[in-house]
């Protein structure tokens, strides 16, 4: 099920409010009310991804008992946090980059003269990327000592949680916990998820959803020209920054009308006056992850240099591995990690430090922009000629005046001027969603409105990260 | 209400229950049970998951009244006519697929030009050896004909023809005959004022028409003999063109005015009834909705077949098929062997964007049997 | 309080809006035994179950109507001459519609209850034969060339699950 659907809006959120709120104020009865729902939310996609679901949370809440047994030797904690590691990662891993794995092998068999071999069709269910973190984080957490073992419906509540499950943000067991066993609901907080909701809901529904549209055009053109080039991965920043950061405000704006506080995802990350800034404001959940459960065991920045940049070389790797199993997004990572590096070189600054500040966050939205391509592209030679089209080396076409009508219509131009507006605006959605005021609620109430009715005439469009 | 947060709370909640309690009670009015209640009618595996939310928002009441005046508020305020249809100047309306079927990438599973040109000449091939000759005449997109009415560009690019130069020197290369509408029409633009294709319509008008009956006409005229068992007269009719009626916004169309459309119908001078097919004619034309507008659809015998027939003095026989012009109609013809009895001549029209998007693809279609 | 009070109420309010929908049979369970038409038009009544929706046979076509070749498995013959277990190939005018909403201007006979076709699904059908007589347009046959027996042409389809 996806947030900015008819089925969602109107039937499944109205039914969990009413069956949560009219529950008495227990949390054991309404986490359990939250799991049976989230695993409805979850199993839409397919009932049979529930057992999956299920299968992961119940290996890893087995190795954090056996991890937080009074009587565990370290050896026998130390086996139990391997096992919930390899188990849970190897499950990642199958049914996200078996297939990947089997294309090249079958490539490098090929150039020894080798028969492939048979392919299997894994799908991947959706999300698994997502609660595999979640579950591992509180594994690895009560293996630290930082967090208590929970209960079974606590802790599938936490890995199921509708409002984060399948795209984040990357909530760790121990920022949660607290709300897990009591959590308190008032107007107020209800509004202000209201608010992100509305927020959120608006961002993906007016501005990711027509963005989308016009990336799409650019990046299956067969051979755009330099403008449509860089106005189709303009449109792509925009649209992925508005389509997470909306998912993620939707995400934060639900957990907080069932109670929950969840971490702020994105901090205005195109002001970023560096690619060391741009990943304190990106994506922020997974970056603190990858931090505080690879960089850090790695040995940070606690080490000699060269180890440092191979620790974040291999952070960036892993992190653009975790998007897909692609060899584009092993670039992106490489791009983002050789940027980190050249940044960390230079003694955490970017190279163009002392431009004035408007023209370092345009280097840095350039690069960002470019490492974008790699991202979106579906293959590397993809990415290589689409970047050939950026830097005007691309042939001329007729199609590329057809190209023109499909990129630049009035709808489209407006849509994207407003993005980029917004884009700048120094207040972001949670800043603005402590606090409501009676003008924000007689904007916000025409705003959902609206955003409804434009909802009625386009087609679903499911969120980018759902894929990752 | 005490607060804001009160006040945005109720809102939210009432927008959110205001469309499940429409629905409901609109169902009950009609004597029904909530469509919402479905969802237990099945087991629960995806499609029937995926097929309830699909009945869900197809049956609801709410998105089926507003859903065409947002439409028509993004068609006028923003230009913004959806995924099927782009707005160009002056009132044209253009297909979006076929726009993006030049523009993009193929995607898995689309046909290529190679895939029409095998398909082509392996009919040529199967129908020559019964003696009987083909001529190919790709209709062009009307993008292709008029792209300035979609987008500001040179005069020298107002005709587009590189997706289709490619097939049509395979053609040439493979000895296929083929009529160069491009060229026509590129020769028409310059000499005539007047439209080669309508204006909220994907398919061309009656000026475009004759001009391709006539090119035909040319290609064969040396080989069939002319009449005079056809005459002609003047139709005029008004009618909203087919993307119009793809927005499905009547909004929209209530104001949009229609087109408004002469065309010239053909009628036997000898009855005086309009132009009808012969099942045993020596010419056969295949084609899709080309050949259906103004010869199926009103007013009827104004079409191409009809202003070819006229051309050839004799009626002709025909298989349409909309949209499938590559495929369904040569399989169509496989099941009708009677109308490869006495045909000399077969006219393969298909719309360019067919060469991507051809239904069913360009598929390898053995001939019926001659019995 | 008084607000978590205001919250909890509207909550209970909004549960017993929903489950008072519930508990209720589906308006959709349709006696298809009663519908006449289905009895009286065309010149074979079955019931067949659809074996399978091929790739690509249904799909929803903006500019054009088609019609598509789908196969069955006759389960029982109300009316005609055919044999129960017999497959059959059925011709279906624009599949992607419901069948109530299928008929237009070219196709005016057709329609019944069936909302979508789903491959294992059992159809009460009432069908002409051979569909080249009755159906003049597009046709998606998947199975073209792979069988030679008659092709009908569904007039009524109604569910029968």
């Amino acid at each position: 099920m996806v947030f900015t659907t008819y089925i969602f809006v109107f039937y499944f959120l109205p039914l969990v409010l009413a069956g949560y709120y009219a529950l008495p104020p227990s949390t054991t009865w309404r986490n359990a009310w939250l799991l049976v729902t989230s695993y409805i939310f979850y199993g839409w996609w397919n009932p049979w991804f529930i057992l999956l679901m299920l299968g992961i949370t119940t290996i890893n809440y087995l190795c954090s008992l056996l991890i937080a047994r009074p009587d565990a030797t370290a050896r026998q904690r130390r086996w139990s946090l391997t096992a919930a590691v390899v188990l849970s990662l190897g499950t990642l891993c199958f049914f996200k980059y078996f297939g990947f794995f089997q294309v090249n092998l079958n490539h490098v068999l090929t150039l020894f003269g080798t028969n492939d071999t048979r392919m299997l069709d894994i799908v991947l269910p959706i999300g698994i990327s997502f609660y595999t973190l979640h579950a591992l984080s509180y594994v690895v957490d009560v293996y630290r000592g930082t967090t208590h073992v929970a209960r079974f419906t606590d802790f599938a509540c936490y890995i199921a949680l509708f409002p984060q499950s399948v795209a984040g943000p990357i909530i760790r067991y121990n920022t949660v916990a607290h709300d897990l066993r009591t959590r308190s609901h008032t107007p107020s907080r209800f509004a202000s998820g209201v608010t992100l909701f509305i927020l959120g809901f608006t961002k993906k529904v007016l501005l990711a959803n027509p963005l989308g549209s016009v990336a799409d055009a650019a990046f299956g053109a067969h051979s755009p020209d330099t403008a449509a080039a860089w106005f189709g991965v303009l449109a792509y920043a925009l649209q992925i920054y508005f389509d997470f950061c909306g998912y993620s405000d939707m995400a934060v704006g639900l957990g907080r009308m069932f109670g929950f506080e969840f971490m702020k995802n994105f901090d205005a990350p195109y002001q970023a006056e560096s690619i060391t800034d741009f990943w304190h404001r990106w994506h922020i959940s997974l970056s603190t992850f990858l931090r505080d459960y690879l960089y850090i065991p790695l040995g940070g920045n606690r080490c000699t240099p060269a180890r440092n940049y191979a620790n974040i070389a291999v952070v960036m790797l892993l992190g653009g591995l975790w998007h897909g199993a692609n060899w584009t997004f092993i670039v992106w990572g490489a791009w983002h990690g050789a940027l980190l590096i050249s940044e960390r070189l230079a003694g955490r600054k970017p190279l163009y430090q002392r431009l004035p500040r408007p023209l370092r966050i345009a280097c840095t939205f350039i690069l960002v922009l470019c490492s974008w391509v790699w991202f979106r592209a579906e293959s590397l030679p993809d990415a290589l000629s689409y970047f050939h089209a950026m830097f005007g080396c691309a042939g001329k076409s007729d199609a590329n005046i057809l190209l023109a009508a499909q990129l630049y219509g009035p709808d489209k131009l407006a849509v994207l001027a407003v993005a980029m507006i917004l884009l700048f605006v120094r207040r972001q959605a949670h800043e603005w969603s402590e606090t409501l005021t009676w003008p924000k609620v007689l904007l916000l109430s025409p705003t959902f409105a609206f955003v409804l009715l434009v909802m009625f005439s386009q087609a679903s469009i499911p969120f980018l990260y759902f894929r990752f | 209400m005490k607060t804001p947060s009160h006040f945005l709370i109720t809102i939210f909640l009432a927008l959110l229950l205001s469309v499940p309690l429409i629905q409901t009670a609109t169902e009950a009015s009609h004597g029904k049970w909530p469509g919402a209640l479905e969802v237990f009618q099945y087991w629960p595996n995806p499609a029937n998951l995926h097929a309830f939310e699909r009945h869900l928002q197809d049956d609801s009441l709410t998105i089926q009244t507003l859903r065409p005046w947002i439409q028509a508020t993004q068609y006028f305020a923003l230009r913004d006519a959806g995924q099927q249809v782009l707005i160009g100047k002056n009132g044209w309306l253009f297909y979006q697929p076929g726009i993006s079927a030049a523009t993009q990438r193929p995607h898995r599973g689309e046909s290529t030009t190679a895939d029409a040109l095998a398909a082509a000449i392996h009919f040529r091939d199967a129908l020559a050896t019964r003696g009987i000759r083909l001529i190919i005449m790709p209709a062009p997109n009307k993008e292709s004909i008029y792209p300035d009415q979609l987008v500001s560009c040179e005069p020298q690019q107002h005709i587009l023809d590189e997706q289709m130069r490619a097939f049509l020197d395979g053609c040439a290369k493979a000895n296929l005959e083929t009529v160069d509408l491009f060229s026509v029409y590129r020769e028409a633009r310059r000499n005539s004022p007047d439209l080669l294709y309508l204006k909220q319509d994907s398919h061309w008008s009656p000026f475009g028409v004759e001009l391709a009956a006539q090119a035909v006409a040319l290609r064969i005229g040396a080989s069939v003999p002319t009449t005079g068992l056809y005459g002609h007269r003047i139709v005029s009719l008004t009618r909203h063109g087919d993307l119009v009626h793809i927005l499905r916004s009547p909004v929209i169309e209530a104001q949009l005015a229609p087109e408004s459309i002469t065309t010239t119908q053909i009628y036997r001078t000898d009855t005086g009834g309009s132009y009808t097919d012969d099942t045993g004619s020596d010419v056969l034309v295949l084609g899709d909705s080309f050949l259906r507008i103004f010869e199926q659809d009103e007013p009827g015998s104004a079409g191409f077949i009809a202003h070819l027939a006229q051309r050839l003095g004799h009626p002709v026989a025909s298989i349409v098929n909309d949209g499938g012009a590559s495929t369904l109609v040569r399989q169509e013809l496989s099941r009708h062997p009677q109308l490869l009895a006495k045909t000399k001549v077969v006219v393969w029209e298909f719309v360019e964007r067919d060469l991507r998007l051809g239904t069913e693809g360009w598929q390898m279609i053995p001939l019926p049997s001659s019995h | 309080m008084k607000s978590v009070a205001g919250i909890h109420l509207l909550g209970f309010c909004l549960a017993v809006f929903v489950l008072s929908s519930c508990n209720k049979p589906s308006y959709r369970f349709t006696n298809t035994d009663k519908d006449a038409k289905i009895k009286t038009l065309g010149t074979v009544e079955v019931t067949a179950r659809l074996v399978e929706i091929p790739d690509g046979a249904i799909f929803q076509r903006d500019l054009y109507d088609y019609a598509a070749i789908l196969k069955y498995e006759v389960v029982a013959v109300h009316r005609g001459t055919l044999e129960k277990g017999t497959t059959i190939y059925v011709g279906h005018y624009d599949p992607w519609k419901p069948r109530s909403k299928a008929a237009d201007q070219r196709v005016k006979l057709m329609g019944g209850t069936l909302r979508e076709f789903r491959s294992g699904s059992l159809h009460h059908m009432a069908l002409e034969t051979s569909m080249d007589d009755h159906y003049l347009g597009g046709i998606v046959d998947k199975y073209f060339g792979k069988h030679t027996g008659p092709t009908y042409w569904a007039v009524w389809t109604n569910a029968a699950d």
